[in-house]
């Protein structure tokens, strides 16, 4: 029998645990939404254009967008609007030369206007030979134009794969439509936005094929396995572990696992998870908030990428190129649990 | 005589310096495409009313080598009154690496010539701007070609002199003159 005083103490315990823990979660997804990454759905890039600041803001609208909701016929629109931060006003008659690469290769190249500096392109993925761009043009420069009522529209085999898309750009004219910077005044930016990929596949558990959804934020996976006999999930992602780029670039990894529950391998209801060998279990955080599947996410923001990059590369592991992942179900009973009316979160333990 | 002759020379000296540093070839650099782009016209002073060449030449930033297979947009703006008018050569085409287009300027002034250049070889896009000064005497072209500033002004100063000088020895003659009839 447990007095009412210590009940109440250990109510409080719990509520303060979960508080934290649920904290730190909302913390980290705030973060992966808006924190402007390397591998993420925006970027606000700084520059600056003689003495006025000119940041550029690269965003992905929706912000979740993978290569199953493009095969389901979504059409995400990006957004690039160049902006004076010290006064959040947009410049106006901005002219956008896009480049958009993928693994090193060129997709396209055009040049994109819009009067009030806030450029909108459609993307509409399919599988036809060639990209083409619709919309209107400027009479003068005859430059893409593309506002939020009417976007340009940019059409062929894009975004049909998974992972780091780059886009290079660099600011032709602002203020007005034929006022062209030369070189050394026009900003270039670099930006890397991430289409998720999504893979499904099946795990066999205890004899039954249970087919689970991972999709990465990141860049795509590839080796997939499954070692039944220690329930052990592992993929592989590419992933470059130089330190000096991981100092000058926002990242953030996130990878996301959809398991169908019940059954053993959601169990015991917590999960722990390495990358490369390095035990990372402080950065998975389950949303079961859903009864009848398990979301584990694995989310490295770039401090811990940065620890994990220093240790990767002592350890010889570095050249390959490779962010090795493994998840596999632990017990959670001893984890914070924050149960509410809609969901509820679980953080491994931490290492 | 001198003093009040050369400011009002002034200007003028000035306005045909700025149409000497803009006459002659110009160049347009792109790093981020490895584009260079030369730009001349002929004559070297435009003059109103009569047609010019302007020619662009682009080349490869670091080997100099002409690019090939460009197709290429000219525009010539000018603006007068607060309003800005432009005349457009659209599809204009380049296999070699150089193109040009001939236009007859209406007015005299400072033009805009701006080219959106696309390099289908290298996969790449750019856009120059380069002005353009044309006069409206083809006295003042030849003055800036021909003349330099400091020759310019000495010959003013010896034409001056020259007056000058004149001006006094037909004093002095007619002084001479009066000077015997009233003896």
């Amino acid at each position: 029998m447990i007095p009412p005083a210590e009940k109440l103490g250990l109510a409080v315990a719990l509520v303060i645990a979960s508080l934290s823990a649920f904290s730190l979660f909302v913390e980290l997804i705030i973060s992966m939404n808006s924190a402007f990454g390397d591998g993420l759905t925006q970027e606000e890039l700084t520059g600056s254009l003689g003495n006025r600041k000119a940041d550029l803001l690269i965003k992905m609208i929706p912000a979740v967008v993978t290569t199953e909701t493009l095969e389901n016929g979504q059409k995400p629109i990006i957004e690039f609007r160049l902006f004076d931060s010290n006064t959040n006003q947009s410049f106006s008659h901005v002219t956008y030369y896009i480049i958009l690469e993928k693994d090193g290769k060129k997709l396209f190249y055009d040049m994109f206007h819009d009067h009030d500096g806030d450029l909108k392109i459609q993307m509409n993925p399919n599988s036809s030979g060639n990209i083409s761009i619709t919309g209107d043009k400027t009479p003068i420069l005859d430059l893409w134009i593309g506002t939020s009522t009417k976007p340009v529209a940019i059409s062929g085999p894009i975004f049909l794969s998974g992972g780091l898309y780059h886009f290079i750009v660099r600011i032709e004219t602002v203020d007005s439509d034929t006022a062209i910077l030369p070189d050394i005044q026009a900003p270039i930016y670099d930006s890397w936005l991430s289409i998720g990929n999504t893979e499904n596949q099946q795990i066999n558990v205890d004899g039954k094929q249970v087919p689970i959804k991972i999709i990465s934020y990141y860049d795509k996976l590839k080796d997939f396995g499954f070692d039944t006999k220690n329930m052990q999930l592992k993929f592989d992602m590419p992933f470059n572990w130089n330190l000096s780029r991981l100092e000058n670039a926002n990242i953030f990894v996130h990878e996301e696992i959809n398991v169908p529950k019940p059954n053993a391998f959601t169990a015991k209801g917590g999960y722990t998870s390495t990358v490369n060998g390095v035990n990372i279990s402080k950065n998975v955080m389950l949303d079961n908030s859903n009864s009848k599947a398990d979301v584990i996410h694995v989310m490295l923001p770039k401090n811990d990428l940065l620890t994990l990059a220093d240790r990767i590369i002592k350890d010889g592991q570095a050249l390959s190129g490779i962010m090795s992942f493994t998840v596999k179900p632990q017990e959670g009973s001893s984890m914070g649990s924050v149960p509410s009316s809609n969901s509820s979160v679980l953080m491994g333990p931490m290492s | 005589m001198i003093l009040v002759v050369a400011p009002l020379l002034y200007p003028k000296i000035h306005l045909a310096n700025a149409q000497n540093s803009i006459n002659k070839t110009q160049i347009w650099l792109d790093k981020l495409n490895n584009i260079k782009v030369e730009f001349s016209h002929s004559p070297k002073n435009p003059i109103t009313d009569t047609p010019t060449e302007l020619k662009f030449d682009v080349l490869n930033l670091k080997t100099g080598d002409q690019l090939k297979n460009l197709s290429a947009r000219v525009i010539i703006l000018t603006s007068s009154n607060g309003e800005e008018s432009f005349y457009k050569y659209t599809n204009v085409t380049a296999p070699a690496g150089n193109f040009s287009v001939s236009y007859i300027f209406p007015t005299d002034g400072v033009y805009k010539v701006l080219s959106k250049i696309e390099s289908k070889d290298t996969s790449a896009l750019t856009l120059a701007s380069f002005p353009v000064f044309v006069s409206f005497q083809p006295v003042g072209a030849m003055n800036s070609n021909m003349m330099s500033q400091s020759f310019l002004i000495a010959l003013l100063t010896g034409v001056t002199a020259a007056i000058v000088i004149a001006f006094f020895l037909i004093v002095i003659r007619k002084r001479r003159k009066e000077k015997k009839q009233n003896l």
